[in-house]
């Protein structure tokens, strides 16, 4: 019972706090975006099945209860055909707006490469520098970052930034962010790549201008914290992190 | 039990012992040995499942390491995608119900109908044979150049693939031709039952879309076994060539998967509220409306995969389209509730089962047609959740409803409606516990295709292996009770659910001819008046 409850409390905790923190502007207008289609989303279940318990009891077949007989309702017909297209269209165009938002990046944006590989991220510097799993840049100036795969397929998902691309062989793929809360923001690997896609993890580490002066000029920065506390919260009380693995392959 | 008019005599005492069935050109015949091929299929994707969910009660290594586990989700996908849930309506269901409702004593070309279940049977065999040698790890959509560089015997799922392919664009060719050709007299197209309807428009799909199937995964292989230089950047070709063929076809695939299921709640929702379907015009219609669709959307699997900005305009657009006439169909089934006299045998109570995860998965669907959305959640569990939602929640619950509605036309006999509605329950709160815990994860950024995981997304992983274990409850039982009820339950009678589709006019099991009497209609099939 005591091992029932406690589940029940902890389940309650994890669905609190639901989306990853807000890191970026784009992220502000994302969640906009996401609240509005769970909204909708809660609204539109409690019609239809909230619609079909309603009936069901209502119309609980009983000896003696006739149906009546009813083969369709036009109107009503061209109502629920009209009226999802015109709110699907609008949020084609939402969609699409806050889409354009996160994908061009400003034409001032700092630019950084990224090596995507098997099973690393390595990122590269204008002045030749050199990082690996770990993505420096400073907050409140937009990164755009340019990148290629040299094996198979990955992705670049950074949850604070609400952003993602695929990392291809032979291509070149883009994303940009400018990072407003420093601290470090976790990045994952989001496309299958073989054996260690679920540790080909990585760091995007927002600096406050100071630290990004002196990171730059290459002189110790203090270490910095998770940009989102709930990360520290739970490796201090929960399970162990997982232990990378030796590649098979 | 023996039916007086035929002196006992069914289809299935026509013929007597294995052979007469191995070697049987009965459709009926052939649908159930599709039914138990694919339910044996079905605990074969479900038993590969529970291990994945059992790895993901802790975050490091529970049970297996990254690469049995990266083995064991793709056989979990491609065993579920290819061998159950693409055959399972159609092939079972369909082969079954399909000329007994058009008043036939068998589809087109019964031959070719046997040979589609051996092929489709030896697809299977060279697909699992794979894992006598070194497995597979591509996961079910083979994406390149992983697939063609690993060293996995990926080759072995990808040609029974292939060979699996041949089967549903053989019978997806035999329905169409039977819906022309065998219909009884006075079966006009606008009499036909919507299940007649949502499978004609999946056999038109699985015929046109099939093929490309075919093509892509010949290309796969000789990428594979040549090195010619096709999707592999490090031979010169594209890697996102190889996605836009792959999902030219699972998409449209996606349809060959719910329009058939889509087919059966149609049925199940007037026959239980005992009134006609509300809209039957508009539920065939956009049952094509969305098989149309279907083939131009395929991008939509594909925002972030680097594909152009106006691709993806377009692709998103359109997509948006699917939900109107998915939307009518919904509005529809629960408009015909309205007014009747609703009971609540399991097959109903699947198909309340359908619509609430069904809403679920088409709501959730936005949320991915949604460009800016789709980037944040794409290739998360968030994905994950909802493609469960749609296709367990909405193949699996209408192929159990269905099983369950033409059980006793199936066997002859009545499954225990107790047994039935304890089923129900379990799998309905153990499918919610798995799968929707997982749309919050993977909002909260856990990508999909993980072995490990971070620490704060462990309590919503084991709320979905915990509900795992209810759902797998809720399926062994159902497959016990329908085990002991096809020998022991009670006889069904010819029509139990007072149903007027024809194959509720022959007698339960039906002769070897399905008719005693040819059938003449007069009227369609949801004239309910009392
Ligand atoms: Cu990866
Ligand atoms: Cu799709």
């Amino acid at each position: 019972m005591g091992f029932i409850l406690k589940f029940l409390t902890n389940s309650a905790y994890a669905f609190n706090g639901h989306l990853p923190i807000q890191a970026t502007e784009v992220a502000k207008s994302w969640d906009d975006l996401w609240w509005f289609l769970v909204w909708l989303s809660v609204f539109f279940f409690i019609l239809c099945v909230g619609g079909m318990i309603y009936f069901a009891l209502k119309y609980k077949g009983k000896p003696g209860v006739k149906p009546t007989y009813i083969t369709g309702n036009v109107p009503i017909e061209i109502v629920w055909t009209a009226v999802p297209f015109v709110l699907l269209m609008a949020i084609f165009v939402w969609g699409w707006v806050v889409y354009v938002d996160m994908t061009r990046p400003p034409t001032d944006a700092y630019e950084i490469r990224v090596v995507g590989k098997q099973w690393l991220w390595q990122f590269q510097y204008d002045d030749g520098r050199t990082t690996v799993n770990e993505l420096y840049v400073p907050v409140n100036k937009p990164v755009k970052l340019t990148m290629t795969s040299t094996d198979v397929l990955h992705s670049f998902f950074v949850p604070n930034f609400r952003v993602k691309s695929d990392v291809v062989p032979g291509m070149f793929t883009n994303v940009w962010f400018e990072a407003t809360v420093p601290g470090k923001h976790q990045v994952f690997c989001t496309e299958y790549c073989g054996t260690s896609h679920s540790l080909m993890l990585a760091k995007v580490i927002a600096l406050n201008p100071q630290d990004w002066e002196a990171w730059k000029a290459g002189k110790k920065i203090p270490d910095q914290p998770n940009a989102d506390p709930v990360q520290d919260q739970q490796i201090a009380k929960d399970v162990k992190p997982a232990t990378s693995v030796v590649s098979t392959r | 039990m023996g039916h007086s008019a035929t002196g006992g005599h069914n289809y299935i005492n026509h013929e007597k012992g294995l052979w007469s069935w191995l070697s049987t050109l009965d459709h009926k015949r052939i649908g159930l040995m599709y039914l138990f091929s694919v339910l044996t299929f079905f605990l074969m994707g479900g038993f590969f499942a529970t291990l994945l969910r059992i790895e993901h009660l802790t975050g490091g290594q529970t049970i297996m390491d990254a690469n049995t586990y990266n083995r064991v989700f793709t056989y979990h996908g491609a065993v579920m995608v290819f061998l159950v849930i693409i055959p399972a309506i159609p092939g079972a269901l369909g082969n079954f119900v399909l000329p007994m409702m058009l008043g036939a004593k068998d589809v087109a070309f019964p031959r070719l109908n046997l040979a589609s279940y051996y092929i489709f049977m030896a697809g299977a065999a060279i697909a699992l044979s794979a894992l006598l040698f070194r497995g597979a790890d591509s996961g079910w959509t083979f994406y390149t150049p992983y697939s063609t560089s690993t060293n996995t015997t990926v080759i072995l799922f990808v040609l029974g693939a292939f060979v699996a392919g041949f089967a549903s664009i053989l019978t997806g060719l035999n329905f169409i031709i039977t819906v022309h050709k065998l219909r009884a007299e006075g079966l006009t197209w606008s009499r036909l039952p919507l299940f007649i309807w949502a499978v004609y428009a999946t056999s038109i799909v699985q015929v046109l879309a099939t093929p490309v199937l075919a093509i892509t995964l010949l290309l796969l292989i000789f990428e594979r076994v040549a090195q010619i230089g096709i999707f592999d950047p490090a031979l010169g070709g594209d890697a996102v060539l190889f996605q836009h063929f792959f999902w030219f076809y699972s998409h449209p695939a996606v349809y060959i998967m719910i329009l058939p299921a889509m087919g059966v709640i149609s049925e199940l929702i007037p026959v239980f509220s005992r009134k006609p379907i509300f809209g039957y015009k508009a539920i065939a219609l956009s049952s094509f409306g969305i098989a149309l669709v279907a083939f131009v959307v395929w991008g939509h699997h594909m925002f972030v995969s680097g594909q152009s900005e106006f691709a993806n305009f377009l692709f998103s657009i359109i997509t948006m389209l699917v939900a109107v006439p998915t939307g009518v169909k919904v509005f529809s089934w629960i408009g015909t509730m309205y007014k009747g006299a609703i009971r609540f045998n399991a097959p109903m109570l699947y198909a309340f089962g359908f619509l609430e995860m069904f809403t679920i998965g088409g709501l959730t669907g936005v949320f991915c047609a949604t460009l800016a959305v789709d980037v944040h959640i794409t290739d998360t569990y968030f994905v994950v959740a909802h493609f469960h939602y749609v296709m367990v929640g909405g193949a699996i619950m209408a192929l159990l409803g269905g099983i369950h509605y033409w059980f006793p036309k199936m066997t002859g006999r009545m499954y225990s409606e107790a047994s039935a509605k304890i089923a129900f329950w379990l799998v309905l709160v153990g499918f919610n516990l798995t799968f929707f815990p997982q749309f919050i994860v993977g909002s909260q950024g856990m990508p999909r295709r993980y072995w490990s995981y971070l620490p704060e997304f462990t309590r919503l992983n084991q709320m979905s292996t915990v509900g795992s274990w209810v759902l797998a409850l809720g399926l062994v039982w159902t497959a016990v009770y329908l085990w002991r009820d096809m020998r022991k339950g009670k006889p069904a009678g010819d029509n139990p659910w007072e149903a007027q589709t024809l194959e509720w006019q022959s007698p339960s099991p039906p002769p070897h001819d399905n008719f005693i009497k040819v059938p003449v209609v007069t009227d369609w099939p949801y004239e309910y008046r009392s």
